[in-house]
Formats: C-alpha cells, sequence, structure tokens
C-alpha cells in the first residue's frame, strides 16, 4: 500500500486528470480499506460514491434475450417458405385459367354463331323486287313454271338448295368473328400509330422552333 | 450473433450498460429497458456485421449512449435526485462519526455528479466508474481525446469544489 505523501501526490495528480487507469485502481482500493484522515473526507466521499455506482446491478436476464432463437435465422425461412408458397400458387392458377379461358372464349364464339345462324331464316329472304341472277333462275325453275306463271319470282326452290350446310355456316361465322377481331386489332394499331405519328410531328415543331430561337 | 459470444462477452457488460444508462436517464426503469433494448438489438445482428466490430464493450455502450439519449430527450425524466438502487457499504476502518459524514457526503457526490454537464458527467461516469481507457471513451461518446481530458478535469475540478464547499460548510458551525 503507498503512504500517505504518495497518496496525496496521487490525490493532486487524479484531481488534475492526469492519472493512469492503474493508478486509479491503487486510489480506489486506498479508500475502500483504510481510516480516512480528515484531510482526505472530501477523496474519501467521492470514492465511496463511485464505488457504490460501481455495485449497481440490472435486473436483465439471459433467458430475457439469449436465450430465444435471434429472429433473422427463422425470419429467412418463413421468407423463403412464403415465396415458394406464392411461386406454386401463381404457377396452379397460371395453369388453371389460361387453357380455360382459351376454352371459354373458343366456346363463345361458336355459341354466337349458332345463335346467329338459328336466328337467320332457313330460305335467304329475298326482296319481292329482286330479280334472281338469270343463271340461277334458268337452273331453278323448270321452263313450264316460267312460261305458265310468267313470273320470274322465286317461289319454291329444290329441296337440295334450301338446307344450307351447318358445318359450312358454323365455319363461316367463326370465320368472321376471327376476321372481325383481326381488323379490330389492326384499327386500333392504326389509331396508336396515327397518334403517335401526331405526337412526333408536335416534337419535330417543338424542335423547329427552338432551333430557330437558337440561331 | 453466435450464442457463445453473446454469453461470454455481451450479456456480462449488461451491468455497465444498466449504469451507463442510468446516468444519462436518471430512472431505473428507463433504464432497464434500454438495457434490454441494446441486448436484444447485439443479438440481433447479422453474423457479417458482428464480425466486424473489433470492441464489443465499446460498440454496446454506444449503442446504450445513443438510445438513452433518446429517451430522456423524448420523456424528459431525467433526474437530479440521487441514483436508486445503491448498496450501502461501510467504509472499513472508519469510525461510526466518518462512516455517517462519509455516507452522507457520497450521497452529495452522486447528486454533483448527476448534475454536471451532460458532457463532463458522461466522460466522469465512463472514466472512474466504469474504468474505460481515454480512446474508449472517445469512441463511445464520439469526441475527440482533448475533449475527453478536458471534460473529465473539469468534471473533477467541479466535484472536488463543490465538496470543499460543503465540507468547510459543515466544519465552520463546529
Amino acid at each position: 500500500m503507498k503512504a500517505y505523501s504518495d497518496i496525496d501526490k496521487l490525490l493532486d495528480r487524479y484531481w488534475d486528470g492526469e492519472t493512469t487507469l492503474e493508478e486509479e485502481r491503487m486510489l480506489k482500493e486506498y479508500f475502500a480499506s483504510t481510516d480516512v484522515e480528515e484531510r482526505h473526507l472530501a477523496a474519501a466521499a467521492l470514492f465511496r460514491a463511485l464505488r457504490e455506482e460501481q455495485s449497481l446491478r440490472s435486473n436483465a436476464t439471459a433467458k430475457k434475450v439469449a436465450l430465444r432463437p435471434a429472429p433473422y435465422m427463422w425470419a429467412g425461412r418463413v421468407a423463403a417458405a412464403a415465396a415458394v408458397m406464392l411461386l406454386s400458387a401463381g404457377i396452379w392458377w397460371w395453369m388453371q385459367s389460361w387453357p380455360e379461358s382459351g376454352t371459354v372464349s373458343q366456346e363463345m364464339v361458336a355459341q354466337k354463331a349458332e345463335q346467329k345462324i338459328m336466328k337467320e331464316p332457313r330460305v335467304p329472304s329475298v326482296s319481292k323486287e329482286a330479280p334472281l341472277p338469270q343463271v340461277a333462275q334458268a337452273n331453278v325453275q323448270p321452263h313450264h313454271q316460267v312460261k305458265k306463271s310468267g313470273n320470274t319470282r322465286l317461289h319454291h326452290r329444290p329441296a337440295q338448295d334450301d338446307t344450307p350446310d351447318p358445318e359450312a355456316e358454323k365455319a363461316m361465322e367463326e370465320i368472321k368473328a376471327a376476321l372481325a377481331l383481326v381488323s379490330s386489332k389492326i384499327k386500333k394499331g392504326r389509331d396508336e400509330a396515327a397518334k403517335g405519328a401526331i405526337h412526333l410531328e408536335s416534337i419535330e415543331k417543338i424542335s423547329k422552333i427552338r432551333t430557330d430561337t437558337d440561331g | 450473433m453466435d450464442q457463445a459470444l453473446f454469453q461470454e462477452q455481451i450479456f456480462p457488460i449488461r451491468h455497465k450498460l444498466y449504469r451507463f444508462a442510468l446516468r444519462i436517464t436518471g430512472s431505473v426503469q428507463e433504464a432497464e429497458d434500454v438495457v434490454q433494448e441494446v441486448l436484444e438489438k447485439v443479438w440481433k445482428t447479422p453474423e457479417p456485421q458482428s464480425d466486424a466490430v473489433q470492441n464489443w464493450e465499446a460498440w454496446c455502450m454506444t449503442l446504450t449512449r445513443n438510445r438513452s439519449l433518446d429517451k430522456a430527450r423524448s420523456q424528459s425524466v431525467r433526474r437530479t435526485a440521487p441514483l436508486d438502487g445503491a448498496s450501502e457499504r461501510q467504509v472499513d476502518g472508519a469510525s461510526p462519526a466518518q462512516r455517517t459524514e462519509t455516507s452522507d457526503l457520497a450521497s452529495q457526490v452522486k447528486r454533483m455528479m448527476q448534475d454536471l454537464p451532460e458532457k463532463q458527467r458522461l466522460v466522469m461516469h465512463l472514466r472512474d466508474i466504469e474504468e474505460l481507457s481515454y480512446e474508449e471513451i472517445t469512441e463511445v461518446l464520439g469526441i475527440s481525446l482533448d475533449q475527453v481530458k478536458v471534460n473529465l478535469h473539469r468534471a473533477r475540478k467541479s466535484i472536488r469544489e463543490q465538496l470543499t464547499a460543503t465540507l468547510n460548510h459543515i466544519t465552520i458551525p463546529s
């Protein structure tokens, strides 16, 4: 243990903030175990306060913190599982919906075409004033009937000409629907191109104005 | 973070973190909350980031300082009363009168320390209670070495002057 004279010197250095950690530990040890002289009362009070402060303890326990698995460890696993589930659900949805929607649209086209055929009369409606083409007339009407009635209008057609082929009609309707779709797409594309051209034209005008202004 | 590392290096310094948080917030409950939050934050630190930490104690103290200052500023809970929970120890070899006197004085010293300006208070705490080196203090508080020395000198000088004045006040009537 240091002599009192050394303690005085050490204390002076302590108050000036010039002591090392080791020297400060020596002072703490000295004032913790020795009878205090009156001239050292201030220092004794300080070192006692420091000791008491050092004895303060936290109530934190390892159970509260360290024994739980680190969240980042399972967070990654949960994220990976969620990604796999989402991906699976997406694939399933795509596989379920894509072919079904194609079938539906085809069915709808076919149904529509069929409905249209059913609505139309079996015999094509021809206006009373409209004369038949000569070739057709010649083919469909016997000569005596023409002579008898003197009438070129079609009242009766042969049975084989009255019944249209349903398959051919259906196919025709489907072709019509497809062509209508293609036509609408082409029209839409044309409109977009026109818009783009207008936009391009306006840009050219602006750039021309700027060039003129700069020049 | 690795559990073994946490148990060996982080958990044992929880009392230091608590005392430092208590010094800043002045509230036992707030200090406990800060310790809990800091320990959890360290525990959740991913491996690559935790591998880069050189001085765990200084890093934890810095986290504690930041979290405590946030709490203290947001809730204005800083107290000037002496810190709670201090165990009362008797000075070995001292007479009963001296023990009473130093005990009272020690309580006053705690108040004096708590009333110091923030930098002086924290520098003195880290040096005299937690026994950190000057370099560690610069790291924890984010101030220069000169600032650490100046603040420590001023803090001790202020305590000494206040103590001397208190002792003179006590001794004059007697």
